[in-house]
């Protein structure tokens, strides 16, 4: 190939590249590497930073979601509609109850139960990822309970992910000092004492 | 158009090194490091950590078996937007998580002894094998290029569960230094799916005539990718009341001894709950692959046919034995067998595997109900037909991949101190110096943290479902 129509060709897939990257710097050099690299100094780190509240904004370089008009939140709504997902549940009528669960989320986002009553189910489910993004919410919109953190711990051992699930047993601890835990048949945590194993 | 192709690829490989990691918090609680995160020129995507005082050693770990694309993308990044940036699920559209490449732990383990540790997303969903090979390699150029890492002195490669797959695999096919597969399927892809096929046949011959429970799927194909984990569960459910039991009672007596033969049949360890996780693997996990033009390209896979094999010994009982070789469906040998094999097959004895000088430590579950137990006699077994040095390990936990702090702790402890021994031959630790490693460490409770099983005995593959004439050498029963 002609090296000028090369070096042109390359020069317009890099403004493509970075039109698509939507970097917030000017263009890279040849030496990628210290802007890919980032060094951390030893401090105390969030502890479970996956479930914490960002610290930082996002960089500029994020396309910002859509802005979805929300409506206020209606605690009283959501109760009444994760009631009727209970309902529905013992009926057996799961869909439905997924419809319910979905709905009172949409009532009331901030509702820690909710999240927790509906990432169990869906781990029940064996919908992990989703139960995950569920459990993780209630856990940090309820952090001080324990229940909270060793159900996001045991959707974890089901992720097969050990490492993540033995960060929420140390938040699980952290919210409750004195809790004990010993594993099910399922091979997931309860609470010492605790006669019915989990999902049985 | 090559070059052309070759140089906008080139470019888009570059810009996507360069971007800034800034994801959650990079480094473990009060342990320095640095973060690089990037994307291989196959679609897949890495993080790696550096420690300051690093030693040389790149542990790569391989994560667990995973049926969702969306995480197949860069670290620190909404799982529906491009690369737009989070450090939180609640920095993406509701409901959407923030994807995050995890080392499950390994880093606040490995990072504090002076070893870097890397992981990669692949570029496959589910069973990996077919390309982490090259995945792996991703990050070796990387950190090869990257003169603020260099070349690893050593590379080690881990993994949980489907992880475990990749590790075993990386040992036939890479030049690689160690190797620590945890929970892993490391039977190779024959053996591990036609046992999934088989739990699957199982399923069909208990389930097919029950109202709502049938697959519409090939048993050797599985489900395409229009049937989600709740369709799946919940059809499964139908036929054994795991999750909803009939209202009618004289049903819901059928649904509980459906469960029953399911498990007297396949023997299955784990609870009704873990009999929908394992339905899961062997129709949507399957499917997952067989329909992927990059890896099975719609081909079956089974083989049970022709000779019909002898499924009557299967169980516990003799008489449901009988009654399944007599139903059971048949496969003839399917036109994606020879792929699979490419997606790892124990055998010491040639290529890459021949080669292997290092030491293997193994930990597996003794009550996996998942990755069974004799998946690791496959492997081990490939490893002593090479003569190569592996201890196995094995933990009494119930679950799949349950694993404490300590247990892992223990395991790598013992294994770096395998590795940099003199002659690796020469002393290889026994499962009882794990054991005792993790009952030294800080918190190593015997019986709670620490659960190893120095007297455990495997059984084989074989013993659990008719071999398959051929599956590698390693997991056929010995010849008269």
């Amino acid at each position: 190939m002609n090296p000028v129509r090369f070096v042109l060709l390359f020069a317009a897939a890099f403004a493509v590249a970075l039109w698509w990257m939507r970097l917030p710097e000017a263009p890279i050099s040849a030496a990628p590497k210290p802007a890919a690299a980032r060094s951390v100094e030893a401090r105390p780190a969030r502890s479970a930073a996956r479930d914490a509240a960002p610290v930082q904004p996002p960089p500029p370089q994020a396309a910002p979601a859509p802005a979805v008009p929300t409506a206020p939140p209606d605690p009283a709504l959501a109760s009444e509609l994760r009631a009727q997902a209970d309902a529905l549940l013992k009926e057996g009528k799961v869909l439905d109850a997924i419809d319910a669960f979905e709905a009172a989320l949409k009532a009331d986002p901030s509702s820690a139960r909710n999240h927790g009553d509906y990432g169990r189910l869906l781990r029940d489910l064996t919908a992990i990822d989703k139960a995950l993004y569920h459990l993780r919410r209630a856990a940090d919109l309820d952090p001080g309970n324990a229940d909270r953190w060793i159900d996001l711990a045991n959707a974890y051992y089901l992720k097969q992910d050990p490492g993540e699930a033995w960060k929420a047993e140390k938040r699980a601890r952290e919210a409750e000092p004195d809790l004990k835990l010993r594993r099910n048949r399922r091979g997931l945590q309860e609470r010492a004492g605790d006669t019915a194993p989990a999902g049985q | 158009m090559k070059s052309r192709s070759i140089a906008l690829l080139s470019a888009l490989a570059l810009v996507a090194l360069a971007v800034p990691a800034g994801a959650f918090d990079p480094c473990p609680t009060g342990v320095a490091c640095t973060e690089y995160t990037g994307a291989g020129k196959d679609g897949s995507y890495f993080r790696i950590l550096v420690p300051p005082d690093w030693d040389g050693d790149l542990v790569v770990y391989g994560h667990g078996f995973d049926l969702n694309r969306s995480h197949i993308r860069g670290h620190a990044t909404c799982e529906n937007r491009g690369t737009q940036h989070c450090e939180a699920d609640t920095d993406c559209d509701p409901g959407v998580a923030c994807n995050y490449i995890s080392m499950s732990g390994l880093d606040a383990l490995l990072l504090p002894m002076g070893k870097a540790v890397a992981a990669t997303t692949y570029s496959d969903t589910g069973w990996a094998p077919f390309h982490s090979a090259k995945n792996i390699k991703e990050i070796l150029k990387f950190a090869k290029k990257e003169p603020t890492i260099g070349k690893p002195t050593r590379v080690i490669v881990t993994g949980h569960s489907g992880g475990g797959a990749v590790t075993a695999d990386a040992t036939f096919k890479l030049k690689i230094d160690g190797a620590v597969p945890m929970c892993g399927a490391v039977a190779g892809g024959l053996p591990t799916w036609d046992t999934a096929v088989d739990v699957r046949l199982v399923y069909d011959f208990l389930c097919d005539g029950v109202y709502g429970a049938k697959f519409k799927s090939a048993p050797d194909k599985g489900e395409d990718s229009g049937t989600s984990e709740t369709d799946m569960a919940l059809t499964v459910d139908r036929c054994f009341g795991v999750l909803f039991p009939s209202s009618d009672p004289e049903e819901a007596a059928a649904q509980t001894q459906r469960l029953a033969d399911f498990i007297t049949l396949t023997k299955f360890t784990g609870t009704g709950m873990e009999v929908l996780s394992a339905m899961g693997f062997a129709t949507l996990g399957l499917g997952d692959f067989v329909y992927d033009d990059a890896r099975l390209k719609g081909k079956r896979m089974g083989f049970n046919a022709d000779p019909d094999l002898d499924y009557s010994a299967m169980g516990d009982d003799p008489v449901l034995g009988a009654a399944y070789d007599t139903g059971v469906k048949r496969l003839t040998k399917g036109d994606g067998r020879k792929l699979l094999t490419k997606a790892s097959y124990p055998d010491f004895t040639k290529g890459k595997g021949k080669k292997v000088a290092y030491p293997i430590l193994s930990m597996a579950g003794a009550a996996d109900w998942l990755v069974i137990p004799p998946f690791q006699s496959v492997y081990d077994s490939a490893a002593q037909i090479g003569g190569k040095s592996l201890t196995q390990t094995w933990v009494d936990t119930y679950g799949h991949c349950s694993f404490s702090e300590q247990e892992t702790q223990a395991l790598f402890n013992v294994y770096f101190d395998w590795l940099d021994s003199a002659d690796y031959t020469l002393s290889p630790p026994a499962p009882e110096d794990v054991r005792q490693a993790c009952l030294a460490l800080p918190g190593g409770v015997d019986g709670d943290t620490c659960n190893f099983n120095s007297g455990y005995v495997n059984t084989n593959l074989y013993d659990r479902i008719p071999p398959r004439s051929d599956w590698p050498l390693a997991a056929l029963p010995p010849t008269p």
